[in-house]
């Protein structure tokens, strides 16, 4: 009989959730107290818990709710949990014969996952979180599984000193290619499993499986005692980057669309090759998350790209914006702006010319040729009245207009506005297309006499029908006509228009791919999306459709949009304040337009239209603050592109959604300038050969100085003694400058980094016998060196160079590192800490560690600018501490940086790491180690998957950055990506030394 | 002439070492180089003044094992132009204050990070009881702590910790006989709190401290005693006062401070005495021998 005067009480019970990357999801598990039969017969009043699958649950109990000590630790698999709190009532006398063996608490507790093998051979596949290491084991097993399973999903039962959950889902898998080396505690685990599996299938045979563990006897106890569970939910076991209760709440909803990735002890769940992280499609739009511009509308169906970031020129010469000439009407991809009597091109205004026969020419409309269309009055009869309405065009900014007609001998047809051309009602960017498309009326004109030569002759008007007219190619040819449909006003190209039909209640129509489709309201503008999804726009004055099925519907996401480029680049407004929207996300003008001076940053600012390559037309108060007069402006967008992947471009920083403090986010697009080299890059932009755009920097050449198209090649260099610092781009267009500034210049010094990589071979006595344990000698110097330049030079100007202390010929040092006891780690009552238990034990937050310090003690260059330990054997374990009740991390860890003034890194250096995925590119991974730790010691703590460092950029394809933290392995290839904030972190860092200033 | 050598010496051997270095001829480059950035250095405006020289007292602080005769001299130089400064402890304790509003809460806080460890870093290569004073009062501000990982994180850096703990830290390189024999790189908690029983102290007046190295007791707090004349109060190792822009806390070691230098006295009397005896004996030589 159990201590029965001294019952335990559960003075209280805390729930905490232990990760700080709370997720959106219920944090308290269900929990009751209920009496069950305890492993020695008695009743135990026990705390049950419903674990969820996927969560690892971690009971502390404690005597005064100041200390608190580990009891168990499990992963959950949806089966109940239950905790021993204190004996409910004594067990049966013992029968005839010897007594049971008191059995008391498992050694382990073995979270599984069992499914029969796909395998033509068959058997069992068993899979489940590493009891040594966290990581993903799946084993396959010939015995097979009693059908009985079927009707079993979960099942607990211990045997030995295990305790097992047992998760069978009911479908097959595949077998693993080979079955991986176990670590010792799986190891035995699996022994157990293998020895009881019959057991097993007995028990399920004999339907006595349950869904819950069978607890120990509570231990009696003198004094109140408290329990408590962690929740960990960021376990993602097989490193996809999905968390594993995520992946099993996939795994378990047959309507979910990517319901095959739900696996959380397989990365690739689907076999396919590719990651389970780089296949999830939220929003089943055909593009995967991690590159969709929005995760969760599939109207949004393209891939993020680039942010443009503008130049802004004023557009000086052009007429007042108060008068009615002054009116700017649109704006082309070749930076034209369309005013009515006049094109601002190049830098200057031109007045559009005239001609005797044609009176009140007004231009309605430019395309990307340059030919001009526009209404005017003709004088057919030639009696010095011009009196017809009809449609003019000019070849040309420079050229002479004339009227869109075609003659014949009985006389002609001429093309007329609609009402709606006449008062500018339609969208001016697509009423001509680049080849001279438009429609208009044709309207039939016969001479009374058609033999009358002299003026003035006299004729008849017929009905004007709607029809595609065709501008001349080439000036002095006819142009000409043909059928459209009656509601036809605006166009994209022949096979894609659009218009008001009057008939169906002055709806849009839509014509594409040869289909008619009708939206139930109006809207003058349609735009082709990057994804080929049509959506269609109201001036900012009616929120756009997008098509999706056949349907036109309100767009969601797009809201307040007036205007879309083809890249997917929308103008929009808020409360006066002009935005625009990229990557799914909105700027400021401001913003977009770094440097924008203070007369642009008043109250009223107007995007009035974007080209379909995303020029801007933008309008503003001018600075005379009377609010009156107005100034235009031609916005053109710019962003970069590496020649060469990950060699001193930065595209990604302005691409931040998030644009808060500590995100990171950059102002502009920048190239690294080496001074004493140079840097090629690629400059995307407007500019064309009608409109050419000229680059300088007071800092650095731009070789070509011109660029004259809108991907163009340009090489950037700063002299050899050039200081580090960041300089602006001047663009100019014409005699015009830009008034802000898209593009920087960060010029940086060259310098050599002197690392010094000290092997070190861990030595430890066991039994008084000496072990040496050597680091694994992958890399040699000039190898790790050629790597940190592959990395580091194109992208921050430095070199490094490289010393092996000892040299690679030379066996590495050997020490006794291994050697802390609890009280120099500052917990004399732990048990974690103690000389040879083989673990280098990092502390965060301390400023260094026993173990750390004695080695960095033994060997350390002070010439040099980082020294870098490679450890044989040194599974790097990181000591939380909380409560005061240190615990360590699961995972070990493959490097560890300590930052400034330190700047050392440990590299684990054990064989038994590097080998923890057969087929992996281990010397790879151990050089993307080197980068990456060296990265930290130049750029600070903190990854920005999660959030830290100085540049997390939320939103961004952080899987492309060498700081990316993560949980999977890394290859030596991909992934290498510096940006800006990191730029501008290690030039602070390199200023620390004086010979690097 | 001999005779004559060894005073000079002797008269040199309490001033800079890089005015001894203008002197010689076998100058190495790297030396030249430097004085010549120091120099600029030394014209900037204060502020940048006292960064730059920090800089490179910083700098050659890294080499506390190996520095050479180069290198040693320009720390004793910017050491020795930093202590000379007036207000320096001011301008770190103003420094420490005004990165926290300017820096802090930026780009992942590696610059705010960076500026309060390289202020630490320069406080302790300044043996002055006015850098005691700031770095005592340090030893309360625990408002920035590290930055701790969460289940999960791939955490594998290890940031900075509070200023508190650099500046037990800093104390622990700096002082004799330090109240927390351990090494401070790794200080516990509860080593700082020794750390503050003992600022507490200091601070009160009732105990005095000594810099690594040096002799001398200090005391921060006001003297019981009469305050000395002033040309008692004239410490020979106090660094003179150029300008002063904000009065120090920090009282001045008075002569009853300090024990008196009994064994170099001695030795430079001897020495004196021996060159003294041997220039009279070399002249009557030379007379005699005349």
């Amino acid at each position: 009989m159990k201590n029965c005067h001294t019952l335990p009480i559960i003075a209280g019970m805390l729930l905490l959730p232990f990760a700080a990357l709370a997720l959106a999801r219920d944090l308290l598990p269900e929990y009751r107290l209920e009496e069950i039969p305890a492993t020695d017969g008695s009743i135990q009043k026990c705390l049950i818990f419903e674990t969820i699958p996927g969560v690892d649950y971690r009971v502390e109990v404690s005597d005064d709710l100041a200390e608190w000590s580990t009891e168990s630790e499990t992963y959950g698999m949806g089966y109940e949990f239950a905790i021993p709190v204190r004996e409910a009532v004594p067990p049966p006398p013992p029968g005839p014969g010897d007594p049971p063996a008191p059995i008391g608490p498992p050694v382990a507790f073995a979270a599984l996952r069992m499914q029969r093998s796909s395998g033509a051979e068959g058997g069992t596949v068993v899979s489940w979180p590493s009891l040594d290491d966290g990581t993903a084991v799946s084993v396959f097993l010939e015995a097979e599984m009693h059908q009985d399973w079927q009707a079993i999903p979960l099942f607990a039962e211990r045997y030995d000193d295990h305790e097992f959950f047992i998760w069978h889902p009911g479908n097959t898998t595949a077998p693993p290619a080979e079955n991986p080396p176990l670590g010792a505690k799986d190891a035995v685990m699996f022994t157990v499993l293998q020895d009881h599996f019959d057991d097993m299938n007995l028990a399920v045979a004999n339907a006595a499986a349950l869904a819950r563990n069978t607890p120990a006897p509570a231990e009696s106890l003198d004094s109140k005692r408290f329990w408590r569970i962690r929740a960990d939910w960021s376990v993602d076991t097989d490193h996809d980057g999905t968390p594993d209760w995520s992946e099993f709440e996939t795994a378990a909803d047959p309507a979910h669309p990517d319901q095959e990735l739900g696996d959380p002890f397989k990365a690739d769940a689907d076999e396919d090759g590719v990651n389970d992280a780089e296949q999830r499609d939220t929003d089943k739009d055909g593009l995967v998350d991690q590159d969709d511009v929005d995760q969760d509308h599939s109207e949004i169906d393209w891939r993020r790209g680039p942010s443009p970031k503008y130049a802004l020129f004023e557009l000086a010469g052009a007429p007042s914006p108060m008068t009615p000439e002054g009116r700017a009407i649109h704006v082309t991809d070749t930076g034209a702006v369309l005013f009515q009597e006049g094109v601002w091109v190049g830098g200057s205004y031109h007045t559009l010319n005239s001609q005797g026969s044609i009176a009140l020419a007004k231009a309605k409309g430019m395309n990307s040729a340059g030919q001009i269309i526009g209404t005017a009055r003709a004088d057919f009869d030639e009696d010095g009245n011009p009196e017809c309405p009809v449609i003019v065009h000019w070849p040309g900014w420079n050229g002479s207009p004339s009227v869109v007609e075609v003659s014949t001998p009985a006389g002609k047809v001429y093309a007329q506005a609609g009402y709606d051309m006449l008062y500018g009602l339609l969208d001016a960017g697509t009423l001509l297309d680049a080849a001279g498309n438009f429609f208009a009326l044709s309207v039939p004109l016969t001479w009374d006499d058609p033999g009358e030569t002299q003026a003035p002759r006299q004729y008849q008007v017929g009905a004007g029908v709607n029809e595609r007219w065709t501008l001349p190619a080439t000036v002095g040819s006819a142009p000409s006509h043909a059928v459209a449909p009656p509601w036809a006003t605006n166009l994209r190209d022949t096979g894609t228009f659009w218009g008001r039909d009057y008939q169906n209640g002055g709806n849009t129509i839509l014509k594409t791919g040869g289909a008619e489709i009708a939206a139930e309201a109006y809207r003058p503008r349609m735009v082709e999306g990057p994804g080929k999804r049509y959506f269609a726009f109201g001036n900012g004055i009616l929120d756009p459709l997008s098509l999706m099925n056949s349907q036109w519907s309100e767009s969601e996401v797009l809201k307040g949009a007036r205007d879309m480029s083809d890249q997917g680049w929308a103008i929009m407004s808020s409360t006066n304040k002009p935005l625009i929207w990229s990557n799914g996300f909105s700027l400021p003008l401001a913003q977009a337009a770094p440097g924008l001076p203070g007369n642009w940053q008043v109250p009223i600012v107007d995007l009035g239209d974007i080209s379909s390559l995303g020029n801007i037309l933008a309008s503003c108060d001018d600075d005379s603050g009377t609010g009156t007069v107005r100034t235009h402006a031609l916005g053109v967008p710019f962003y970069l592109e590496d020649v060469v992947k990950e060699t001193g471009v930065d595209s990604v920083s302005v691409t931040v959604k998030n644009t808060g403090p500590g995100t990171g986010v950059a102002d502009k697009h920048w190239i690294m300038a080496p001074a004493g080299g140079e840097n090629t890059v690629r400059i995307r932009s407007t500019a064309c050969a009608t409109c050419p755009l000229h680059l300088s920097s007071a800092a650095a050449g731009i070789a070509p100085a011109t660029i004259s198209a809108d991907s163009s090649q340009i090489t950037v260099s700063a002299p050899a003694g050039a200081t580090s610092g960041d300089h602006d781009v001047t663009v100019k267009l014409g005699a015009v400058t830009s008034r802000t500034y898209p593009v920087g210049i960060k010029v940086m010094k060259k310098r050599d980094i002197r690392v010094t990589v000290h092997k070190i071979a861990s030595v430890t006595y066991e039994n008084g016998v000496k072990r040496t344990r050597q680091p694994s000698h992958l890399l040699t110097g000039a190898q790790i060196e050629e790597y940190l330049e592959k990395v580091y030079e194109p992208q921050l100007n430095t070199t490094f160079i490289v010393t092996m202390n000892p040299p690679e010929e030379h066996a590495a040092h050997e020490l006794e590192w291994d050697k802390g006891t609890p009280e120099d780690y500052g917990y004399p009552d732990s048990t974690l800490f103690g000389p040879g238990d083989g673990r280098l034990q990092i502390i965060p937050g301390k400023a260094l560690a026993f173990e750390p310090k004695l080695i960095r003690d033994a060997y350390w260059d002070e010439s040099s600018d980082i020294n870098v330990y490679l450890v044989g054997r040194a599974n790097m374990k990181l000591i939380m501490d909380l409560t005061g009740e240190p615990f360590h991390l699961k995972k070990n860890l493959y490097g560890i940086a300590y930052v400034e003034p330190l700047n050392i890194v440990f590299v684990d250096g054990s064989p038994d790491y590097l080998n923890f995925t057969p087929g992996f590119d281990h010397a790879g991974g151990l050089k993307h180690t080197y980068a990456h730790e060296i990265g930290h010691v130049f750029f600070g703590e903190g990854h920005p998957d999660q959030g830290g460092g100085p540049a997390p950029l939320p939103g961004t394809n952080h899987q492309d950055r060498l700081m990316m933290g993560g949980t999977g392995v890394r290859y030596p290839d991909y992934g290498l990506l510096i940006v800006k904030p990191e730029w501008d972190k290690a030039e602070g860092w390199m200023q620390e030394f004086p010979d690097k200033r | 002439m001999k005779a004559e050598t060894i005073i000079l010496i002797l008269v040199l051997s309490g001033g800079a070492s890089i005015t001894q270095l203008e002197g010689e001829e076998l100058e190495s480059d790297w030396l030249r180089s430097k004085r010549s950035e120091i120099k600029k250095i030394e014209s900037l405006e204060r502020s940048e003044r006292i960064e730059g020289l920090s800089g490179f007292l910083r700098a050659m602080g890294r080499y506390e094992k190996t520095m050479n005769a180069d290198q040693k001299s320009i720390y004793d130089f910017t050491q020795k132009e930093l202590l000379e400064t007036p207000g320096i402890d001011v301008f770190f304790e103003e420094k420490l204050e005004t990165i926290k509003t300017t820096l802090r809460g930026q780009g992942g806080d590696v610059d705010y990070d960076r500026a309060r460890v390289r202020s630490f870093e320069t406080m302790r290569h300044l043996p002055h009881p006015g850098i005691v004073r700031v770095l005592g009062e340090t030893l309360e501000d625990d408002e920035d702590q590290p930055r701790m990982p969460v289940e999960g994180e791939n955490y594998d850096a290890v940031g900075n910790v509070a200023n508190s703990s650099m500046a037990a830290m800093a104390l622990g390189r700096m002082i004799e006989k330090p109240p927390v024999k351990r090494d401070p790189m790794l200080y516990f908690d509860h080593d700082i709190e020794v750390w503050k029983l003992w600022y507490a102290q200091v601070k009160a007046g009732t105990r005095g401290f000594q810099f690594k190295g040096d002799s001398k007791v200090h005391y921060l707090a006001k003297s019981q005693e009469p305050r000395p004349p002033a040309a008692e109060r004239e410490a020979p190792s106090s660094p003179p006062v150029r300008e002063r822009e904000r009065a120090p806390v920090v009282k001045p070691a008075t002569p009853t401070d300090r024990p008196f230098p009994w064994i170099p006295t001695v030795i430079a009397s001897s020495l004196l005495l021996l060159s003294a005896g041997w220039l009279a004996a070399s002249r009557r030589k030379m007379k005699s021998g005349n």
